[in-house]
């Protein structure tokens, strides 16, 4: 179609100018975009708001939705135009005109004065469309934030922090927040007594905690690895505590079991001024030696160090006793008869259950062992220890008989005093005389064949007038293996006896040695993670058995070391 | 086509955020210190260096985006790398903890960096999610473009109304000071409509709810139904159009509004936590070493 489109706008000079244009087209649009027959640049119009089509008696409005137009003051998306009528679109006014010749249609397009004049001046409400116009801030919680965090994270705990003891305590009783919430793990319940005593460890603000402060309290239990004239020894000094006793940290740990701490030197001792017969343990499973035993020796109980399966290993402890014929499952005879004994009848747990309480003779042997030596009066017994005593109760018991009468039925025949005689000096020293000769006899046999050689090296001195008896004095070891710690307690599971470790029912003679080698204990026993060569056995780090602060080695005070440096001065 | 932030420089930070989470586990793995792991190791002391230094510069973001003239890099790029070490953040910080937790400060400095993270997390979803929203309820116009169009209804209706017995004015008046757009936290993020109405009742009038202007197009429709006259009755079905699009045009300012609303609500979080984590973050550094 072919129309005429008059725009009539307001010029400068404020006089209505009126521009016609000649559009051919079969749609007319109207809209914000720029390629509309009909251009309007406002917000609130859509790109193509409404369109005209030609009609068969003018024209035809359509709106695009959800756009409507206004027509002859009424509302409307869709309507026919007839020459006259005045379509509001918008901020647009737009008036059918009669159509020249040669036209189709022809329309006006001119601002609507009505906008200008609102109908309403009350304004719209203010919506409050944005987080930040309903009262949400950043700026100041985030002040807020960094000042609270720092001021009662940091600054308060630290103004207190140094002060007296009493206003830091203050602090920590206060409900406010004090230096407490510094602390990164729980201490080890050792140390329960430091929990709310920062300073005890932390001294000077900024230092890491000193060997001083543990030694405030340690120095008198606490002993060193090594001699102080070991090679190693200075290395040693430079370490802190700390760098294997860490607290606060989880799971507390306050004994070191990382093999690390023992295999940096142990791998090769020779390197960190071990001697010469130090062996070479990086594991237990992996790589340690044959487990060697301290032995009493006698005669002069120098402890000796041997080492298990090299050779045979004897124990001269002067006892005769056999293992095998204790525990002789078909029993042992004894004064109540036959009795089948066990290990622990001898060999009683001490108080912890660690070891066992020393094996000694009035405890653990008389009762079968029993020191009767008459007959007559079988409650009478010797004393056990010196042989000197042993004689002199004898001599006294045989002389009170022989003096006192002797009316039993084991009475001797001959220079026995008759009840109640009153005797001369002559008979009386005859009496004495035959009283000392039975105590020499009984002794004989008391000390050579009955009861002290079951278990004692007995040999006879003196005359035969005399006789003078010698018992080999016994010394028993009550620790083989001083340098590791066992706990036979842990090791009572019920799957083991005494015999899975000590071959006792076996041992013929004292001087067995029943202490078992590494191999038994790799029987359950692993290295650090205990899962060496494909079996799962109980993880043995080096801890399990041996204690890094040799009980042994005393500490090296700091006036020692003071000494120690000197003189390597002065060298 | 648009390349989202995530996207950016063929995800390079997600490689290097990848790359670093890689380092500290195998690192971590690697590492076997005499005591348990924990942030006093030098690894430990490592991973921690490494997390306050990304906390400091991840902050930095901050100070760049108000840099309009900065050179440092394109604001997608660092936003990019933002979003991406902001995430590995979580794997450093968790490894330099060695996993050991607790009551205290050091604990509540990663508790508050896993906030700051998660708030973090969450602008990411929303900013991946909302503004193609945004645009769909738009349709290219804008909010403020909206209330000119809901004014215009308004003087419109208002015109026509002119010609109409008195009440209808009154009404349409009372809507325009009874609508309401947004207004509290709850209506902007629930997209609510609190708006009222004072209808005509038995002597004189009442306010009452009107969601979505039902309470005035039910008025109308009452009205219409009630009308003999055949003009009053076309100018009331004229209203109701207009009045059904105000509905539409407030539906979609309303809806504009809570969609910005969820854009923005994560930063009111993750701004300040992030200062209270810095706060936290130097008291945690400055007590370690106090009590070293």
């Amino acid at each position: 179609m072919r129309i005429l489109i008059r725009t009539l706008e307001i010029g400068t000079t404020g006089v209505a100018v009126a521009r016609d244009r000649v559009v051919d087209a079969d749609v007319i649009g109207f809209g914000r975009a720029t390629d509309q027959h009909i251009h309007c640049n406002d917000q609130r119009i859509g790109l193509q708001q409404a369109k005209f089509t030609r009609a068969d008696a003018g024209l035809l409005l359509s709106c695009i939705p959800p756009a409507q137009a206004e027509v002859n003051g009424r509302l409307c998306r869709d309507a026919s135009l007839h020459v006259g009528d005045e379509v509001s679109l918008g901020p647009m006014l737009i008036k059918v005109l009669e159509a020249p010749a040669d036209f189709d249609a022809a329309i006006s397009v001119e601002h609507d004065s009505r906008e200008a004049t609102v109908a309403d001046d009350a304004p719209l409400p203010v919506f409050a469309t944005s987080l930040e116009q309903v009262g949400w801030r950043k700026r100041p919680w985030a002040w807020a934030g960094v000042t609270v965090t720092l001021l009662l994270g940091l600054i308060l705990p630290w103004f207190f922090v140094g002060r007296s003891d009493a206003s830091i305590a203050w602090l920590r009783a206060s409900a406010l927040p004090s230096d407490m919430q510094w602390t990164s793990g729980a201490l080890h319940s050792a140390h329960g007594n430091l929990e709310v005593k920062c300073e005890g460890c932390h001294v000077q603000p900024f230092r890491r905690v000193r060997n001083e402060q543990c030694l405030d309290c340690h120095s008198s239990t606490l002993h060193q690895h090594v001699a102080a004239d070991h090679p190693a020894a200075a290395d040693m000094t430079k370490e802190r505590c700390t760098t294997c006793h860490v607290e606060h940290d989880e799971p507390s740990n306050l004994v070191q079991l990382d093999t690390r701490i023992c295999t940096d030197c142990h791998t090769e001792p020779q390197n960190h001024g071990a001697g010469p017969k130090i062996m070479p343990a990086t594991d237990f499973a992996a790589q340690h030696p044959d487990f060697q035993v301290s032995l009493l020796t006698a005669p002069d109980w120098k402890v000796t160090r041997a080492r298990l399966g090299e050779s045979p290993i004897i124990e001269k402890s002067n006892l005769e006793f056999t293992h095998a014929a204790h525990l002789d499952p078909r029993g042992i005879k004894a004064p109540q008869g036959e009795v089948v004994m066990k290990c622990a009848d001898c060999h009683s747990p001490n108080e912890s259950g660690t070891s066992f309480t020393p094996i000694n003779m009035e405890q653990h042997c008389s009762s079968c062992h029993t020191l009767g030596f008459d007959p007559a009066e079988p409650q009478r017994e010797l004393p056990h220890g010196e042989p000197a005593l042993v004689m002199q109760t004898l001599v006294d018991h045989y002389s009170r008989r022989f003096l006192g009468g002797y009316s039993d039925a084991f009475s001797p025949a001959e220079g026995v005093t008759p009840p109640g005689a009153s005797l001369s000096a002559a008979a009386r020293a005859r009496a004495l005389g035959t009283a000392k000769q039975r105590a020499n006899q009984v002794a004989a046999d008391i000390f050579e064949r009955r009861v002290c050689a079951d278990c004692h090296m007995v040999t006879r001195e003196g005359t035969s007038a005399e006789p003078v008896w010698q018992v080999a004095p016994v010394k028993l070891t009550q620790t083989f293996m001083p340098k590791a710690r066992f706990d036979h307690a842990a090791h009572a599971t019920g799957e083991a006896t005494c015999e899975t470790c000590h071959a006792a029912a076996t041992s013929k003679v004292a001087s067995d040695v029943l202490m078992p080698q590494i191999k038994v204990c790799r029987d359950c026993h692993g290295g650090e993670k205990g899962t060496e060569d494909g079996r799962t056995r109980i993880a043995s780090p080096c801890a399990s058995c041996h204690v890094y602060h040799d009980q042994q080695e005393s500490l090296w005070a700091p006036v020692v070391q003071k000494v120690i440096r000197q003189a390597a001065a002065r060298q | 086509m648009h390349e989202s932030m995530l996207d950016y420089a063929q995800r390079r930070y997600l490689k290097i955020a990848i790359a670093l989470c890689a380092l500290s586990i195998v690192a971590y793995a690697w590492h076997d210190p005499l005591s348990p792991p924990n942030g006093g190791t030098w690894l430990g002391y490592t991973l921690g260096g490494i997390g306050a230094a990304l906390i400091l510069w991840l902050t930095a973001l901050g100070v760049r985006k108000r840099s309009y003239s900065s050179a440092l890099g394109t604001l997608r790029g660092w936003t990019s790398a933002h979003v991406y070490l902001g995430l590995a953040l979580i794997v450093v910080a968790t490894l330099h903890t060695g996993f050991q937790f607790g009551w205290n400060l050091h604990t509540l400095c990663y508790v508050l960096m896993l906030f700051v993270i998660g708030s973090g997390i969450f602008g990411v979803i929303v900013y991946l999610r909302y503004p193609q929203a945004m645009s769909a309820n738009r349709a290219g116009t804008k909010p403020d473009v909206l209330l000119e169009e809901i004014n215009d209804l308004d003087q419109r209706s208002l015109r026509v109304a002119n010609e109409m017995p008195r009440r209808f004015g009154d009404v349409l008046r009372a809507n325009r000071e009874g609508t309401r757009v947004g207004g509290s936290t709850r209506a902007i993020l629930g997209g609510l409509d609190f708006s009222t109405i004072n209808l005509p009742a038995a002597g004189g009038s009442q306010a009452v709810p009107n969601p979505e202007q039902a309470a005035l197009l039910d008025w109308l429709g009452a009205e219409l139904a009630r009308s003999t006259d055949g003009e009053l009755t076309k100018r009331i079905g004229d209203l109701l159009s207009v009045v059904a699009t105000r509905r539409n045009q407030l539906r979609r300012l309303r809806r504009d509004a809570q969609i910005r609303g969820w854009l923005e609500i994560w930063l009111y979080v993750h701004v300040p936590v992030t200062l209270a984590l810095i706060g936290t973050l130097i008291a945690h550094v400055v007590s370690v070493f106090l009590y070293w």
